[in-house]
């Protein structure tokens, strides 16, 4: 199972199963237990009132998505369809069907997370810069296509290479050297219109020099 | 403890130029690897240049990297600048160093 469009689609398959015996046979189970009394200790009537409600917002299995399966799911497993866990669609428990929802849902989100993990760094590659000269030149390398004009007196690089060496050397269990770009640095773009810098990089004005007193 | 930038600006247009430096907005070294810190604006400044003028501007800063030797020299304006708010220099260490996050 590689990709999240095949998990996401044996998802759904699990919360059709769901949907399925939940539509054709959740209220009345419920209302059947409630006039006979038997197991009706602990629903109250808002509490019965709830149930129906989740049943009949469950979206139908074709246009549910991951967020409203894993909701569904989630209440057969320890929430309002708990009472339903052990009965069968099928071969399967329904109870069991929303673990392997949830778990499947995982993975999906945590290769997401890994994604845009991978979309906030320039090099995630395994090599380890141990000294200050290997990763100065690697940085040079890795955040050269960063914007930096010397001689106007504008950039980004440097503060983004030198930070994440700060964090790098701070990082002593690190086994790898990341370059991190803004986001991971706790930086972001200023973009407002009449920021100094894009007056400066459009030209309409220019920085002859920024000191430091 | 706050430091100093100093910012000279060159308005060759027949129009009067006003701009914004955003607290938190960086200013960088001129070459990575020296060792020195990285400085933040400490609050928004305003200021307006008069057509045909060249003027020095004066503003706060902040230093964002804590382990690093105090700034000094010359410094290039960036287009980043510290996502979060803080009001002194230990809150900008701390947010900065929010980021050492094992990863």
């Amino acid at each position: 199972m590689e990709n999240a469009e095949d998990l996401l689609s044996v998802i759904r398959w699990n919360y059709s199963l769901l949907y399925d015996w939940l539509i054709e046979n959740g209220i009345s189970s419920v209302e059947k237990d409630k006039t006979e009394n038997t197991r009706w200790t602990s629903y109250d009537d808002e509490k019965y009132l709830e149930y129906k409600a989740e049943i009949q917002k469950m979206p139908y299995p074709e246009n549910a998505t991951l967020e409203q399966m894993r909701h569904v799911a989630r209440l057969v497993v320890y929430g309002l369809f708990e009472r339903h866990f052990t009965q069968k669609a099928g071969e399967f428990l329904l109870g069991h069907l929303g673990r392997h929802i949830e778990d499947m849902a995982d993975k999906i989100n945590q290769r997401t997370e890994n994604e845009n993990f991978q979309e906030d760094v320039f090099d995630s590659s395994s090599q380890v810069y141990r000294n200050d000269q290997s990763y100065f030149e690697a940085a040079a390398r890795i955040y050269g296509e960063v914007f930096i004009d010397n001689e106007r007196n504008i950039g980004g690089q440097v503060a983004l290479a030198d930070t994440n060496w700060e964090i790098q050397k701070l990082n002593t269990n690190a086994n790898k050297t990341l370059f991190r770009k803004a986001r991971l640095l706790n930086l972001s773009e200023v973009d407002e219109p009449e920021n100094l810098f894009q007056l400066t990089y459009n030209n309409q004005i220019s920085i002859t020099s920024i000191t430091i007193k | 403890m706050s430091w100093t930038a100093e910012i000279v600006i060159n308005n060759t247009t027949p129009y009067k130029c006003p701009f914004k430096i955003k607290k938190g907005q960086i200013f960088e070294n001129k070459k990575m690897g020296t060792g020195l810190q990285n400085v933040a604006a400490i609050r928004d400044y305003f200021f307006e240049i008069p057509a045909n003028t060249k003027k020095a501007v004066s503003i706060e800063v902040l230093c964002i990297n804590q382990h690093l030797r105090p700034p000094s020299g010359q410094l290039n304006l960036t287009n980043l600048q510290v996502t979060g708010n803080f009001l002194s220099q230990n809150e900008l260490w701390e947010l900065m160093n929010n980021n050492i996050d094992g990863i």
